[in-house]
């Protein structure tokens, strides 16, 4: 800084111009990443098509971890399977199986993720189409839907929304169809897929060492591309 | 022009902007605290591919329950390429695997470094991108800064090609030139990197101080009794009975995360900043079961060091461990800073 007076003098270089360029490149780099991180407002609104664009897939983030909430329930994911008229047996358990895994155990391998993922996935992608303004237009009583959403439902939703859905419920049943196949040895037909939910108790109920509350939610038989069986 | 010198510590934005573009342009900064991330990324992968070898096929082989055709339909068409997509079998599957496990140790050990990060990179991100279920924050911050990464010299130090070029010096081999396109890449890709962590950390923290548990107080508790997150239930029942040990730890983490990029331009910050988000995520990788996740948290946040900071530890811990080990006293090092400054740069490809 102190001898910067001479090279003001003779300020434009071959090294300052690269140097300008890089500046260049991450300030608009950084700019997209803000516009990607951030709530949705006008600019990212308007700017939308160019941020996906810049950010998929290379750069795609989401750093909401524990936020705005962490979740304050279990999420249990149970899978039973048939083949034309005969069932396969109960209901398998595949959360106690990875939670067993994980327990006591200092460096746990990721397939835990593979089973806590598909459930929470299909939670969410579920809870953003009934929440979805177009969808509550279309189906005012869309808050009552089950696990699986009904057709009509779906064809009200944006496309994003609609086929992050139907991603997530393909890659359950897949989950549920190795399972059984895993567990009896037939491949299913169809399957249905249960995800039990604990609230387990309130701060306030800390002390309380039992489940807490438990409720469940059963989708309907599903065939292997994730369709209704209709009986 | 004058009149404007002349009065009292203006500050002249010609100037500043000048000093800026040379901090990009004349000498590459950062290259310990790269070799360091290189090191840390590197070690990291080989622990987390070593772990997995049992249940490889699992997650991303032929018994993936997340399975080929669904990856195919949902990854591929969410415009994520993979190596993965060119055949289904499980032997394939395994040729990637351990193809990325040799990729992590060759990075580890900064061999051809310039190569092998871009390799290193391509297998890791098919691998993420085989089950996008089984990946976590850890995977997708260490993917990211891979790609500045690779604009950037990673192996000058403590690598083979360090020592290699070492050794062409004590041979009388002439120093090789840097190129300037290449250190404007170099720096630019730092500013990234520390920008990228950056920007998760205000992210995590602005998404947290909006929500009804960290502002009450009580997210710790909520999070530690989750069972997916709750690898040790006897010691976490005994952490969240002390309300003030949650409360505490709650506002704490939200605090630390809110702050952290201010240790970028305060030593104050730093010191008492550095040391508690390095504690956090090491909470969080034991207590929570996630060790992976952790250990990328805990060397991307190496970002937040300089050179000087590195070389400084580095002669603490080696003094430090003579003075355990009772040896001979390892000599600080008594040449002037603008030589190390040399030497390192003369490292350089």
């Amino acid at each position: 800084m102190y001898q910067s007076r001479n090279k003001v003098n003779s300020p434009i270089t071959w090294p300052r111009v690269a140097a300008t360029g890089a500046a260049g490149v991450l300030a608009l780099h950084f700019g997209f990443t803000f516009l990607h991180v951030a709530p949705a407002n006008p600019v990212s609104q308007q700017l939308a098509p160019a941020v996906g664009l810049w950010m998929s897939p290379f750069f795609d983030q989401n750093w909401e971890l524990f936020a705005p909430d962490p979740v304050s329930r279990d999420t249990g994911l149970l899978v039973r399977g048939m083949t034309g008229d005969e069932s396969l047996g109960g209901f398998i358990d595949l959360s106690t199986a990875m939670l067993e895994r994980k327990l006591h155990n200092p460096v746990p391998d990721n397939l835990h993720y593979t089973v806590s993922s598909a459930s929470h996935n299909l939670l969410s992608a579920r809870q953003d189409l009934i929440r979805d303004d177009s969808v509550l237009a279309a189906v005012p009583e869309a808050a009552e839907s089950g696990l699986f959403l009904s057709e009509e439902l779906l064809e009200a939703a944006p496309d994003s929304l609609r086929t992050a859905y139907e991603r997530t419920v393909d890659a359950i049943v897949q989950l549920a169809i190795n399972a059984v196949r895993a567990e009896t040895g037939v491949t299913p037909d169809a399957v249905q897929v249960r995800v039990v939910t604990h609230e387990f108790p309130r701060w306030s109920e800390r002390a309380d060492a039992g489940v807490g509350e438990v409720a469940y939610s059963d989708t309907p038989w599903l065939t292997a591309d994730g369709e209704e069986v209709i009986s | 022009m004058s009149v404007r010198a002349s009065r009292a510590r203006r500050i002249d934005p010609r100037a500043l902007a000048a000093s800026g573009l040379d901090w990009l342009a004349q000498r590459r900064h950062g290259t310990r605290v790269f070799s360091l991330v290189r090191i840390g990324y590197g070690a990291t992968t080989i622990f987390m591919l070593l772990v997995n070898l049992p249940v490889r096929q699992r997650i991303w082989g032929a018994e993936a329950a997340y399975t080929w055709d669904l990856f195919m339909q949902t990854s591929l068409a969410g415009g994520q390429p993979s190596l993965f997509v060119l055949s289904s079998s499980a032997l394939y599957a395994d040729v990637l695997y351990f193809a990325l496990l040799i990729a992590a140790i060759l990075f580890t050990v900064g061999w051809h470094t310039r190569v092998i990060t871009i390799v290193f990179f391509v297998l890791l991100w098919s691998l993420q991108a085989r089950n996008p279920l089984a990946t976590n924050g850890g995977d997708n911050l260490s993917r990211i800064i891979l790609v500045y990464m690779v604009f950037a010299q990673v192996g000058a130090h403590w690598s083979l090609d360090a020592l290699r070029s070492r050794r062409r010096r004590v041979a009388g081999a002439p120093r090789r030139r840097e190129w300037v396109l290449g250190t404007v890449a170099h720096n630019a890709a730092l500013l990234a990197c520390i920008a990228q962590v950056c920007v998760l950390y205000a992210t995590s923290s602005l998404f947290k101080v909006q929500g009804e548990m960290w502002q009450n107080g009580t997210a710790l508790y909520y999070i530690l009794r989750t069972a997916d997150y709750n690898s040790w239930p006897e010691v976490t029942a005994l952490i969240y009975q002390w309300p003030i040990v949650v409360v505490g730890a709650t506002y704490a983490a939200v605090f630390v995360q809110l702050c952290l990029p201010l240790a970028l331009v305060n030593p104050w910050a730093k010191a008492i900043l550095l040391p508690l988000v390095l504690g956090m995520h090491i909470a969080i990788g034991v207590l929570m079961g996630l060790p992976f996740f952790s250990l990328f948290m805990v060397v991307s946040d190496l970002f937040f060091l300089t050179d000087r900071e590195v070389r400084l530890a580095r002669v603490y811990v080696a003094s430090a461990l003579s003075r355990v080990w009772g040896g001979r006293p390892t000599p600080v090092p008594t040449v002037p800073a603008a030589v190390h400054t040399a030497s390192a740069q003369a490292v350089a490809e």
